[in-house]
């Protein structure tokens, strides 16, 4: 039987006999309509699972869905017969660290975003977690990337500026039955993955790391070596290293179309003109199928999954976790292997995230929360910390994952248009394995540009002091030197007058308080800006040189002020 | 580093009375974090502050004004633009870092007291879900930008909460010109005062929508609408109830939680009731020497109670005493909000203590008994009891023994 | 009949008041019935507000009347300091209007811009 027929068949076996199957080499295509967007998922999963063909491209639409995308409303030729050798699209933590990478050839590279910053999208909507890859699979491309990552991330974060903390992970069990299994299957697991350190603990060793544990909880294994890290700060270091190497970023920049002829993509419009670069590499997150469909080289789909995260109050860390804890429950490992179960975990800032969950969704930028999840979110993990309590919230938020149904990441070159570069499908551990993932897409690019390497690369890239974290020595020093670190304005984080200044001075400028948030914390706190914002929104109109009136929270459409008092 | 006897965080009302207070026959340093004195009454620009401390009806930057103007004829050190970075309390001393634009410096105090007043609850501490977008934002943020900055952050708003501040800034708004769709609260009574109501909603037509609350926020970049929906009596939205209102802005008054982040810094133990310090009558923590007073230690509804308390903490502290201490606590029943103080320190005077508290509920016709192993000490008729407006009572105790507060009704 | 909240003590006592023979039902007191009596025959208020300055650490400086004035005339009141403007540093409770729009009452700051 063609492998078609079988898939036709199992579909027919599942009632489904309206979709129509179409294949072109080793890639099978689905389209129609149903009226559930669960179903058209486990559909996609299920014809991945058969492993007939490498890649499943799901076209199968929900019924009465229209995707509400966003699109900057600006206009203008900023970028108009711009000719670049590489265009990177997507200014998450993938496309960032690919323009840094590309920053050491010999080549001109320019990141669009349509976001007016970096790092809007999952790249700031995650846990910040450096995994140490327990969970993955012998010869996935996740797994490369990670085992990759992990020997260069520290000394990337040193020479970009970034905090890189390594309190350890935990996985804790909830019954002794399991830990001869654990123990074997660990063993196995993680010399595979390269993991050389990791330590099973008895309830009692566990409770010296970690007191606040439930009774439930019966043994842990404990990975020294999974850490965190900012990841929007890491993105913003990236790209900012990339700047400082002579690459570009263009925000509120949007790619409407790409023209190919034959099999080579000639130009790309977007909102601000039509570029014409040698290369294309697709870092669009959830949105890089639709890029992919735009170059002609479709061969893969994303469904997005969105989890919900809160964001804990810092006075509450001692009381909660030391280290990263995660639970691991079997029930939930025999139904979905690709969700996480999430966990508990601190943040370089000492705030900790309880989070995510995992839910399919059939927009890609809904970041909305709910209720319902947030308290399902406590009422689970409260069961492995019960010190865990909604009033300590300062936040929520949505982020969405950009999965493809084989749930692997896709670095590679395009599959039918020659100049193209996918950085597609990156969901967790995306984080940790973006600086391979750089790596290997410049490699790529190089391959086919053969520019070579640049002579005077400059990995150096300064990020804005902390004044909260430095000696007294120190502060006292910087202060004599510039008295504006010591008046400080967000009360809640302790973040100085001297450290706005700079965020809204920084190599990539922040267009929004939002920005300016992101870069140094002012507003990140318990008060969530409430106090500070009139006052980062004055220093942020004076360093612009713009009116008051003009000063935007975020996006468009977000002034601060409808209306002076005229 | 300089030494002092007393050292105030807070230049609001609380830290501005126990400066003065305690300067009379002490040497006094005040740190304030921000370029003026006056704390959160700078902003409110409304009147009906100073009644019974200066028996006249003053807005708040007046009555900042009179205890500046005070301060300023003492010898009291006032430092601004000061931002403590560190406490630590030993050895009957206390030593605070502080950051300022001189650089890092440290000062030793014979005692503390931390006048750091209140903060909003924000919409996330509420549980406002959705989307989050622009125009969301606290009474007290939308005051600061009308009364201090004077610019308007709305045009089209809801309220949620009926607290003063939100009755407050309803009526601010509307005399400016935004169009006020409403107070909505959650509760089946006001969270304000009474007249606050008549003069604030009643007088502009504003209508206020009890047993109601926000469900769902709507909006990308700028808010463009929310849903509200009335809850059952256990507060939960009643489903098919829900309504979508258009708006531009949701203005939050639901709640004002103690500040003391510095406080947790050196352990002094909070009170689950008030979420401020546990105190005793001279509103001493339980930490020794380290005092609480106004909006810090408990949230009050008149700044002239938070002038009160300071001066009150300031008065036992600048005895720089160094008593042993002999604590027993002030029970209440479940009729109470809170009490405070929560405990009585025996070996300090136990003569006319000042008391606060506030009912757990609406009651009419209540009888409060205060009582010592049964015998009544004291006795007094309420004919309305309501949450938002706290009492205040004096009392003495003579016996070293725990007092319980109870609620009769009035026979 | 008219319906007010009595705002003369903390009581919040729910008054009904009956213009047509001057009762009023509900009052623990007869401040009560004075006060339902004043709302319903010329309602009196103090305005707070703010008005601008040019003074750039200013940008408003608040405001309020130094009596009650007709409840009616607020409105009005507030055209009036819409157009006003200060040019210098004022001591607290300097007088910016003097007997607004012929009420007796003066406008007067009720912050120390010195």
């Amino acid at each position: 039987m063609k492998k078609i027929d079988k898939i036709y068949k199992l579909l027919l076996k599942k009632g489904y006999s309206s979709i129509n199957l179409e294949e072109k080499e080793d890639i099978i295509f689905l389209s129609g309509e149903l009226s559930s967007w669960d179903e058209i998922v486990d559909i996609g999963l299920m014809v991945s699972k058969t492993k007939l063909y490498s890649h499943v491209v799901n076209n199968i639409k929900l019924i009465g869905h229209k995707p509400n995308i966003y699109i900057p409303s600006i206009n203008d030729l900023s970028l108009d017969n711009k000719k670049v050798d590489v265009l990177v699209i997507g200014g998450g933590v993938i496309g960032a660290s690919i323009l840094r990478e590309l920053s050491k050839y010999n080549l001109s590279a320019l990141l669009v975003e349509k976001g007016e910053d970096l790092a809007l999208q999952a790249s700031s909507r995650n846990d910040g977690c450096i995994h140490v890859g327990v969970d993955l699979h012998k010869g996935s491309e996740k797994l490369k990337h990670l085992i990759r990552s992990k020997e260069i991330i520290k000394d990337l974060c040193k020479d970009i500026d970034v905090e890189y903390h390594e309190d350890g992970q935990t996985v804790c069990f909830k019954s002794n039955l399991l830990r001869p299994i654990i123990r074997l299957f660990f063993t196995i697991r993680c010399k595979q993955n390269h993991i050389k350190d990791w330590r099973l603990l008895s309830r009692k060793k566990l409770l010296k790391m970690e007191p606040n544990l439930s009774d439930e909880v019966k043994f842990g294994v404990f990975f020294p070596h999974a850490g965190s890290i900012c990841p929007y700060n890491f993105t913003i270091g990236l790209a900012e290293s990339a700047v400082i190497n002579g690459a570009e970023v263009s925000f509120n920049t949007y790619v409407s179309d790409i023209v190919v002829e034959d099999h080579i993509i000639k130009k790309v419009i977007t909102n601000r003109g039509t570029i014409y670069p040698k290369i294309v590499v697709n870092a669009a997150g959830v949105f890089s199928d639709d890029i992919a469909d735009l170059a002609g080289d479709k061969f893969f789909s994303i469904h997005p999954r969105k989890g919900t995260d809160v964001l804990m109050d810092k006075s509450v860390r001692s009381q909660l976790s030391k280290s990263g804890i995660q639970i691991y429950s079997i029930k939930k490992a025999k139904k979905k292997s690709h969700s996480k179960g999430g966990g508990i975990i601190p943040t370089v800032d000492d705030n900790t995230l309880v989070g995510p969950n995992a839910i399919e969704i059939p927009e890609k930028e809904d970041y909305t929360t709910s209720n319902e999840i947030v308290s399902q979110l406590f009422e689970k993990h409260a069961k492995t910390v019960p010190n865990l309590r909604k009033s300590d919230t300062i936040t929520y938020f949505s982020g969405v994952r950009a999965p493809t149904y084989e749930e692997d990441f896709i670095v590679h070159a395009g599959k039918w248009t020659k100049n193209i570069v996918h950085a597609a499908g990156i969901q967790s551990p995306g984080l940790t394995a973006a600086p391979s993932i750089g790596e290997e897409v410049a490699r790529i690019v190089n391959t086919k540009l053969n520019v070579g390497k640049k002579a005077n690369f400059n990995p150096i890239r300064k990020g804005i002091v902390q004044t909260r974290k430095l000696s007294i020595e120190e502060r006292d020093k910087l202060i004599k030197s510039n008295p504006k670190y010591g008046h400080i304005i967000c009360r809640c984080e302790e973040i100085s007058e001297g450290e706005i200044i700079d965020a809204i001075n920084s190599v990539i400028r922040p267009s929004t308080l939002d920005g300016i948030k992101r870069r140094v914390r002012a507003g990140m706190g318990r008060c969530q800006g409430g106090f500070c914002q009139p006052n980062v929104a004055s220093l942020f109109a004076k360093e612009n040189n713009i009116k008051l009136e003009d000063v935007h929270k975020k996006g468009e459409d977000t002034l601060i002020y409808r209306d002076s008092k005229e | 580093m300089e030494n002092f006897d007393i050292i105030v965080i807070g230049g609001g009302p609380g830290g501005l009375a126990a400066s003065i207070k305690a300067s009379e026959n002490t040497k006094v340093l005040l740190i304030e974090r921000e370029n003026k004195l006056g704390g959160i009454l700078k902003q409110c620009i409304h009147d009906g502050f100073g009644v019974t401390k200066f028996k006249e009806k003053l807005s708040g930057p007046e009555y900042a004004n009179r205890e500046i103007e005070k301060l300023k004829k003492t010898n009291v050190t006032v430092l601004k633009n000061t931002f403590v970075t560190n406490i630590t309390s030993e050895n009957n001393e206390v030593i605070v870092t502080f950051a300022n634009e001189n650089g890092v410096n440290k000062a030793k105090g014979k005692k503390l007291i931390l006048a750091t007043g209140c903060r909003e609850r924000t919409s996330k501490q509420i549980s406002i879900h959705g989307t989050n977008p622009t125009g969301v934002m606290t009474a007290g943020q939308a005051q600061y930008y009308i009364n201090i900055l004077g610019k308007m952050p709305c045009k089209e708003v809801v309220i949620l909460g009926s607290g003063d501040i939100g009755l407050i800034m309803a009526r601010r708004l509307t005399l400016e010109g935004a169009h006020v769709k409403g107070v909505y609260e959650v509760k089946s009574t006001p969270s304000g005062l009474s007249r606050n109501i008549a003069q604030c909603l009643t007088d502009f037509n504003i209508p206020l929508y009890l047993s109601h609350t926000v469900t769902r926020v709507f909006g990308k970049d700028r808010l463009e609408a929310i849903e509200v929906a009335k809850v059952d009596n256990k507060m939960n939205p009643i489903k098919g109830s829900e309504e979508i209102i258009k708006c531009d802005s949701l203005i939050l008054s639901v709640g004002l939680i103690p500040e003391n982040e510095l406080a947790k810094e050196i352990n002094v133990p909070l009170n689950r009731f008030t979420k401020g310090p546990d105190v005793d009558q001279t509103f001493e923590t339980l930490v020794n020497n380290v005092y609480s007073c106004g909006n810090a230690m408990h949230v009050n509804d008149l700044a002239d109670y938070v002038s009160e308390s300071g001066e009150i903490a300031a008065n036992d502290a600048s005895k720089l005493l160094n008593n042993k201490r002999d604590l027993k606590p002030v029970k209440f029943d479940s009729h109470f909000g809170y009490v405070v103080p929560s405990f009585i320190d025996f070996h300090k005077s136990t003569e006319k203590m000042t008391f606060y508290f506030r009912a757990r509920d609406e009651y009419k016709d209540k009888t409060l008994l205060i009582k010592q192993k049964g015998e009544v000490l004291l006795k007094r008729r309420y004919s309305h009891l309501r949450p938002p407006e706290m009492e205040k009572i004096l009392l003495t105790v003579k016996n070293n023994d725990e007092i319980e507060f109870i609620l009769e009704d009035t026979k | 009949m008219k319906e007010y909240i009595c705002i003369v003590c903390p009581n919040g006592c729910h008054l009904k008041y009956d213009e047509i023979n001057n009762t009023c039902e509900g009052n623990k007191c007869p401040r009560g019935k004075e006060y339902a009596f004043n709302e319903f025959h010329h309602p009196k208020r103090s305005v707070c507000s703010s008005v601008k300055t040019t003074i750039e650490e200013f940008p408003v400086v608040s405001v309020r009347t130094n009596g009650e004035i007709d409840k009616n005339l607020i409105p009005e009141l507030l055209e009036v300091l819409k157009k006003v403007i200060i040019n210098e540093r004022l001591e607290i409770n300097s007088v910016v209007i003097k007997n607004v729009l012929n009420t007796g009452v003066d406008i007067i700051t009720t912050t120390s811009m010195i």
